[in-house]
């Protein structure tokens, strides 16, 4: 048995973005090890982003190696000849620098699946591909024992969000959206709702619930629902839509989303039911953050499996915290070697030490 | 190398209709998977009469390269058909999973005792559970409900592809139960929540809430809207495809790229059921039964 859908592989992150992170992320939270090797002075990310990093570092461990170091360097590619996969940022100058670049880590490991973050590394959906190229690739290693490099950036993965405007573009269409008028969002007395009818039938529907049932050109029935939704409460309104068929959401701010009573009472179909957001005892995120140790809530993984149910497991590491158990765990050094990585500053650093 | 495609050695039920679960599917047939798309008698996905104006075409971009069998599966020969499609297959993607009867030997327990590495995906707009399950899925909705839209800006079109982001979610869910499957011999039910989906990719504004660091007012996020059919071209994102009907039509590149198994190249989407009778063929009917469910209105 395996508890969760990743469990048995481990993941080396070497990235610093917020793509590169997600990425990884969403490996950690299917159960994937992930290994995330911070420099010594700490990563970027810990030091600007510190409520972020929380986030995105949940469910990882944290290692500090100095890759300026040939010993660092070497600890590094020893590191990934235990891992099924490296995740790096392109154009990352502290991997140029110390020459680790695709081939270093094929050299470490032959099929080792080597991911590339390029182009939109602030965006977390960015993030989401990669981790779906990476799954992509570990099930061509699986079908011929290769691995290979993996390249994600965003402006291909837009063109292929947007296959459906691109294909109409070339069909010279002018728009591709299934959604018929009068769909849009609509003020309300109170709030404000989206409202979607991509069917005639849910026209009618619609047409019932507002009391217009003339068919009138697209201005009169947008204006019609207008009126209608103009002296109504935005949630009692969509509710009135939905109970019709019609689609309809009330609009949402960021208290609202984190308050909302469904995704609060979000009791898995299996499983024992928890609400989305999840209770994380924080360690506080390290020595340059600004955010206090406690108890925090974080958005869970969007996704529920009946067998292996997935839930936050760790807080985001602090720096360095996992050094030691890393290379003694998957490298077998001892307390005396590591203790001498560390007096030469080719493990952990500065960052270990500051406030 | 290989010239297959990563996903070769799968073969995907896509029950799913209109974006988010096709998408999905598309993914799948992209990489190299066998999809059978299993499409209602008669109308079919709803996505081939989309856009009002052209219609077609939004299917056209979401079903390249799978095959296409009409099934009424709310009937018992139809289910006896689709239970015995299940046994051959990795995985279904599903939207509507209330039309896989319990009765009719359908239910999830049932066809993963039949196939025990099936993998059942199930998309929705809010899960299964929670008071707004049920909710449909569509963007601007799934929007409204994931704080990307600005009660400030109401009158600006909305153009994000959220659907097909909640497809590339449910195509990462689906392949981690695929691996799990393919370790442990054991399938199972994993659902995508199209909401949370959203919410769980919002980043920075949603981490600094939660953790109290500060109080962004909103998780919209700006995203590109327009389509330069010129500058894909350039930059080799684009594919021709002689899609019939429509004549030549372009597609975009699979979103990632793999050095060691590139993605296929992009078919035509099949018309509605223009593979029905070779893959019942392929299950074992004869021509005989498969002009008698063809007869029933089954196929």
């Amino acid at each position: 048995m395996l508890p969760l859908p990743l469990g048995l592989s481990r993941v080396l992150d070497l990235t610093g973005s917020i793509a590169g992170a997600t990425a990884t992320r969403f490996l950690a939270d299917l159960g994937a090890e992930v290994v995330v090797v911070e420099a010594p002075d700490g990563s970027a990310l810990r030091r600007a982003e510190p409520a972020l990093f929380d986030h995105l570092q949940r469910n990882k461990l944290a290692c500090a190696v100095d890759l300026s170091q040939p010993e660092g360097r070497d600890l590094l590619l020893r590191l990934a000849a235990a891992c099924d996969f490296v995740f790096v940022d392109a154009e990352d100058a502290r991997l140029a620098a110390a020459g680790l670049d695709h081939e270093a880590f094929a050299g470490a490991r032959a099929d080792i699946i080597y991911v590339c973050v390029a182009l939109g590394r602030d965006r977390p959906g960015l993030g989401v591909a990669a981790a779906a190229a990476a799954l992509t690739a570990l099930f061509h290693r699986r079908a011929t024992g290769e691995g290979g490099r993996v390249d994600v950036s965003f402006p291909r993965l837009a063109a292929s969000l947007q296959s459906v405007a691109v294909v109409a573009a070339s069909a010279g269409a002018t728009t591709a959206l299934p959604d018929l008028p009068p769909s849009g969002c609509y003020r309300c007395a109170e709030g404000a709702v989206a409202v979607v009818v991509r069917s005639d039938e849910q026209l009618r529907a619609l047409r019932g619930v507002i009391g217009a049932p003339e068919a009138g050109d697209e201005p009169a029935l947008r204006n019609a629902l207008a009126r209608w939704l103009a002296g109504r409460e935005a949630d009692a309104a969509a509710r009135a839509l939905l109970d019709a068929g019609v689609a309809a959401q009330a609009l949402l701010d960021l208290e609202g989303v984190v308050a909302d009573p469904h995704l609060r009472a979000r009791g898995p179909s299996t499983g024992s039911g928890r609400s989305f957001f999840e209770p994380v005892a924080q360690a506080g995120a390290g020595p340059s953050t600004s955010l206090r140790a406690g108890v925090r809530e974080m958005e869970g993984l969007p996704y529920r499996f009946s067998l292996t149910p997935a839930h936050i497991r760790l807080p985001a590491p602090a720096f360095g915290e996992h050094t030691a158990a890393v290379l003694s765990d998957v490298l077998g050094l001892d307390d005396t070697e590591i203790e001498a990585l560390r007096a030469r500053g080719v493990v952990d650093g500065s960052a270990s030490g500051a406030q | 190398m290989t010239d297959e495609g990563a996903l070769a050695a799968l073969t995907v039920l896509d029950l799913s209709e209109g974006i988010a679960g096709p998408y999905a599917a598309r993914l799948f047939a992209e990489q190299g998977a066998r999809v059978i798309k299993v499409e209602r008698p008669g109308r079919g996905d709803i996505a081939r009469g989309w856009p009002r104006e052209r219609p077609g075409l939004v299917f056209a971009a979401l079903n390249a390269g799978k095959l296409s069998l009409t099934l009424d599966y709310e009937t018992p020969e139809g289910a006896a058909v689709l239970r015995r499609l299940a046994e051959d297959a990795d995985a279904i993607i599903e939207d509507h999973p209330t039309q896989r009867r319990d009765d009719l030997g359908l239910g999830d327990a049932e066809l993963i005792a039949r196939a025990p590495r099936l993998v059942i995906a199930r998309v929705s707009g809010f899960g299964s559970t929670g008071p707004n399950s049920g909710r449909p899925l569509t963007t601007l909705t799934l929007a409204a409900a994931a704080g990307l839209l600005s009660p400030e800006q109401l009158d600006e079109p909305f153009h994000r592809p959220l659907e097909q982001v909640v497809g590339v979610h449910a195509y990462l869910a689906t392949l981690a139960a695929l691996w799990h499957a393919a370790q442990t011999e054991h399938g199972q039910v994993v659902e995508v929540s199209g909401v949370e989906a959203l919410v769980a990719t919002a980043g920075k504004p949603l981490a600094d809430r939660l953790s109290g660091a500060a109080r962004p007012a909103s998780l919209a996020e700006g995203f590109g809207a327009s389509v330069d059919l010129a500058a894909l071209r350039a930059a080799s994102l684009l594919q021709q495809v002689d899609a019939a009907a429509f004549g030549l039509l372009a597609y975009p590149a699979a979103p990632f790229a793999l050095a060691a198994a590139p993605a296929l190249a992009a078919g035509r989407a099949p018309t509605l059921g223009e593979h029905s009778e070779r893959l019942l063929g392929e299950i074992g009917l004869d021509a005989g039964e498969i002009e008698a469910l063809r007869a029933r209105g089954v196929v």
